[in-house]
């Protein structure tokens, strides 16, 4: 009885998080363009998707972002990672303090600062301009993921590669990456993730130009959603449950190896 | 595409120095890499973070303190932030009457950093409420749910925010799905939308995931032994859970509340959404300020203010749980 | 055999870190196909000295020479020295075989003459057929294995190993001494052995270097380290001793425990004061009314191959082993041979000295 009672507890909250979701997917397959009247089945809007010209170019343009922004922060990210768990306790310390600073900050600050940062440079706002902004936000959620592997690592197998022989780099690839490689991936993945939803900074940094997929919802949001907007984020959360299937089977085949 | 990614041919200049600074830091680096300096790698990423995180916070703050006509430096950005005269004739200025209403309610400046601290309390407060039970039930080791429930609660997160905000909407509008199916039962419509329950019920679902993830953590990382000695020496189950389970789940809890209450504050488009521009939140202000008054004065005021109550907050945070035992998601 | 050149030499080395003193000008040279081990408590600079001649370190002042050659700036993997670390090191992501080939591979050998000294290197540390399992299969003696082998492979002229059978338990650990005292000897390589196990050194050593804070306070051959033990710290660190304070009547002859006793050792002066060491084995139990002071068995312990007594002679506790176990109570005589009586000058410092040494 109680353990119904948890259980059905749990369902409720999942239900409450679930609801909208579904609602949107739901929506995606009205023949009509009401919200709230259901006019049959249909796929037009995933048809109209597909000629609807500034959905496609946000959809590029934040895919374009999330996939630069994720590999600059990796190697960034990764290398920072290296250098700061090499370094003394004190400026070990600065760095992290550092790396911080942007993860306690809130978005829209973060947007305001970057936002005036390339203003007062007179830089004008663009692709550039956010894609900057998303490696800067993305960067140390890589380190955060990468140096608990390093720590974990024997603190001698670094040195053992240079006894053997390899000079610093060879033992950098060879060795110390193929050690941390779970963590450089979670946290290219976490990078990208965030990108791909990221509003609140993209918003501040970019031109009404060059709009990625958030800042045109949010440019729709007063005037109406269309439908089609329902039809490509039901994909997009689709093809991310695939990604998590595929990332999902191969962690499992990997604990199966060990 | 092409036409919107010109920039001023000096712009490019700027950006290409600062590709070739990058190149050559990178060069040091693995130059220098031979003779072991590892620590050397992380030039990139400091000159990175000293570029785009710390000469944007001095930026904020001297605008913050400098008159935008002369210069010199005032605090008159703060007192004008204070004051509701300024503010309500800069609304009037430059955004029309559409802001009229927000007058009226007189919710501008210090009255609306107010109730962005009253709401994103109370968003806290109820995630704590609704996220608590049920971290503890995931952690639950009778109902064996292993780590598919922590990935059913990640999958939503993954829908585009701004969408899955919206779809509240076609829920609580008047001819939305709840107030049709109140109607289909022979009851009266309610108002739902654009009020401060809407609003707050934005907030709670945006949120609640940070409240529910930091407490199953260290739930989860607790050692079950502890709770079978409690009840070896006698403690009934609810016993149990206030003198065991609670205050060591504590670090998770505080760390839930900071990853809650911080976006909470600062959030300013869902009071935008399901309150249809009716409530104005701190967040919104500042956007506001920058966009759309073009104060940067004011605006890079109220954002150090904003930081200042992060930092204020995440102090007293620390104090509770010094050893940031909470962790976080990622 | 040693052969009289040196092969490493260290001048002066000095190092610190952050401000404290971690060693302080050290001399020290190594021979060709040495066995040399560095023997102090934790802390006293063993592994510091090792490190610096890996190239992992660099000392803050002094010289290290290989050959003759200056090779203090030198990085490790410039170096024909090759190391066993502490808990081996070996890289998780590489199975048994890839790991010893580490070396080879980056030298760019031939593939057929890699797999050939990689097999015959599985085969001198009896680990043959292992070579396709994963490291963190094995257990803590094989992995031990592995990493010797994995640093041999490159045929270092010097092998320096970190407390290598540290993680291993007794029994492992005496047949790994065994193995590789024997595996030095057949190879002809000079090894750099660092330990703070007394008996693990004295062992397998040829040169011993005791070592203390940061400096050397005794080198010598074992059976010289043991019994003509430079001080007081290190006659209590290898072995157990009985360590008194006492005086030097003249040459010859030596005041403590209230009584005058012969000695062998001569040139202290008159009345000086000195430390007396006596090893606990060193002390005759004879018949109460022939010993040279008599007095009585305040304990017993049986330790396996010997019994330990306490004998109070009312002066001093004297620590004594015996294969004749005296009952408790009774009254004794004690006898000491002169050549068993070690004489040294007092330490400069009051030493604080742990019991029985070991950690």
């Amino acid at each position: 009885m109680k353990r119904f009672l948890k259980k059905s507890y749990l369902t409720l909250i999942l239900l409450f998080l679930y609801l909208p979701i579904a609602v949107l997917i739901f929506q995606s397959f009205n023949a009509g363009k009401s919200r709230a009247k259901w006019e049959g089945f249909s796929l037009r809007w995933y048809q109209a998707l597909f000629q609807d010209e500034a959905i496609m170019k946000a959809l590029y343009i934040t895919i374009a972002v999330a996939i630069i922004a994720a590999i600059a922060a990796t190697i960034l990210g990764t290398l920072a990672a290296i250098g700061i768990y090499a370094m003394k306790k004190r400026s070990q310390a600065t760095m992290m303090t550092l790396t911080n600073i942007p993860m306690t900050m809130p978005d829209i600050v973060t947007g305001i600062s970057l936002m005036v940062l390339f203003t007062f440079s007179r830089i004008e706002r663009g692709f550039v301009t956010m894609l900057f902004a998303h490696i800067t936000f993305n960067t140390p959620y890589v380190i955060l993921s990468v140096l608990p592997k390093l720590k974990q690592m024997n603190k001698h197998t670094y040195e053992a590669a240079v006894d053997l022989g390899a000079t610093p780099t060879y033992a950098l690839f060879h060795v110390i990456l193929p050690e941390i490689r779970e963590g450089v991936i979670t946290g290219a993945l976490l990078a990208f993730t965030l990108s791909l939803d990221d509003f609140i900074i993209s918003y501040f940094t970019t031109s009404p130009m060059v709009q990625n997929l958030s800042t045109l919802i949010y440019s729709k949001a007063r005037i109406g959603i269309e439908p089609t907007l329902n039809a490509l984020s039901a994909l997009m959360f689709l093809s991310l449950l695939f990604l998590l299937g595929i990332i999902n089977r191969r962690t499992s085949r990997n604990v199966k190896k060990a | 595409m092409n036409q919107s990614l010109k920039l001023p041919s000096w712009s490019m200049w700027a950006i290409g120095f600062a590709a070739i600074l990058f190149l050559i830091m990178c060069v040091i680096t693995i130059r220098r890499n031979h003779g072991v300096k590892r620590s050397f790698f992380a030039m990139p990423y400091t000159l990175w973070m000293f570029i785009f995180t710390i000469v944007p916070i001095v930026l904020i703050g001297w605008y913050a303190f400098t008159d935008s006509a002369t210069g010199t430096f005032t605090l008159n950005n703060f007192i004008n932030f204070w004051d509701s005269n300024y503010t309500v004739n800069k609304m009037y200025e430059q955004m029309g009457p559409e802001y009229a209403v927000l007058i009226t309610r007189g919710t501008v400046n210090i009255d609306i950093l107010v109730y962005s601290l009253w709401m994103a309390l109370g968003c806290t407060v109820i995630c704590l409420l609704l996220g608590y039970p049920a971290a503890l039930f995931m952690a639950d080791k009778d109902i064996k749910l292993g780590s598919t429930i922590i990935v059913l609660f990640i999958i939503p997160m993954w829908m585009n925010f701004l969408l899955r905000t919206i779809a509240w909407m076609s829920l609580l509008e008047d001819q939305g799905l709840i107030n049709s199916m109140l109607r289909f039962f022979g009851m009266d419509g309610v108002k739902l939308m654009y009020n401060d329950g809407a609003v707050l019920l934005g907030m709670v679902y945006n949120f609640l995931p940070f409240m529910v993830f930091p407490i199953y953590t260290t739930l989860n990382k607790m050692d079950g032994k502890l709770m079978e000695a409690a009840q070896d020496l006698g403690c009934n189950e609810i016993r149990t859970f206030l003198k065991v389970t609670l205050p060591l789940s504590l670090p998770g809890v505080i760390s839930g509340i900071t990853m809650v209450f911080m976006p909470s504050v600062t959030t300013f488009f869902i009071s935008r959404i399901l309150g249809g521009g009716h409530t104005m939140m701190f967040g919104d202000l500042i956007e506001s300020m920058f966009l759309s008054a073009n104060d940067w004065g004011v605006g890079s005021a109220l954002s150090l203010v904003m930081m200042l109550l992060i930092l204020i907050s995440l102090g007293i945070l620390r104090k509770a749980d010094p050893e940031g035992e909470g962790g976080s998601i990622a | 055999m040693i052969e009289q050149k040196h092969l490493i030499d260290l001048k002066g080395i000095s190092k610190e870190f952050d401000g404290t003193t971690v060693l302080s000008n050290i001399d020290l040279y190594v021979r060709k196909n040495e066995f040399l081990t560095l023997l102090g408590p934790s802390g006293c600079g063993k592994t510091t000295t090792l490190r610096i001649i890996g190239g992992f370190e660099y000392p803050t002042t002094g010289t290290v020479y290989f050959e003759g050659k200056d090779i203090t700036e030198l990085p490790p993997y410039k170096r024909s020295v090759n190391t066993v670390f502490q808990k081996y090191a070996l890289f998780p992501h590489l199975n048994v075989q890839d790991n010893i080939a580490f070396g080879l591979k980056i030298k760019k050998l031939h593939k057929d003459e890699i797999k050939k000294r990689v097999n015959r290197m599985l085969d001198l540390v009896n680990l043959k057929g292992y070579g396709k399992r994963s490291v963190e299969s094995l257990s803590g003696g094989q992995q031990q294995r592995i990493a010797i082998a994995r640093a041999l492979v490159n045929e270092p002229e010097v092998l320096l190993l970190d407390e290598p059978l540290g993680a291993l338990d007794l029994k492992l650990r005496k047949e790994m001494q065994l193995e590789l005292k024997s595996m030095q000897q057949r190879l002809g390589i000079t090894f750099i052995y660092v330990t703070h196990d007394q008996e693990e050194a004295l062992t397998m050593s040829d040169t011993v270097v005791v070592m203390r804070d940061g400096v050397i306070l005794q080198i010598g051959d074992p059976k010289t380290i043991y019994d003509e033990p430079a001080n007081a710290f290190v006659a209590d660190f290898i072995g157990e001793s009985n360590i008194l304070r006492g005086t030097m009547v003249c040459d010859e002859m030596v005041h403590f425990s209230g009584y005058d006793f012969p000695c062998v050792d001569s040139g202290f002066g008159e009345n000086v004061p000195v430390d007396v060491v006596i090893r606990p084995e060193d002390i005759m139990i004879v018949g109460d009314d022939i010993g040279q002071i008599s007095g009585i068995v305040t304990s017993v312990l049986f330790k396996g191959v010997h019994y330990e007594m306490m004998i109070d002679t009312g002066e001093t506790e004297f620590k004594v082993h015996s294969t004749v176990m005296q009952p408790q109570g009774s009254q004794v005589g004690l006898s000491i041979v002169p050549y068993n009586i070690h004489i040294m000058h007092p330490m400069p410092q009051e030493p604080e000295i742990d019991e029985g040494g070991e950690e």
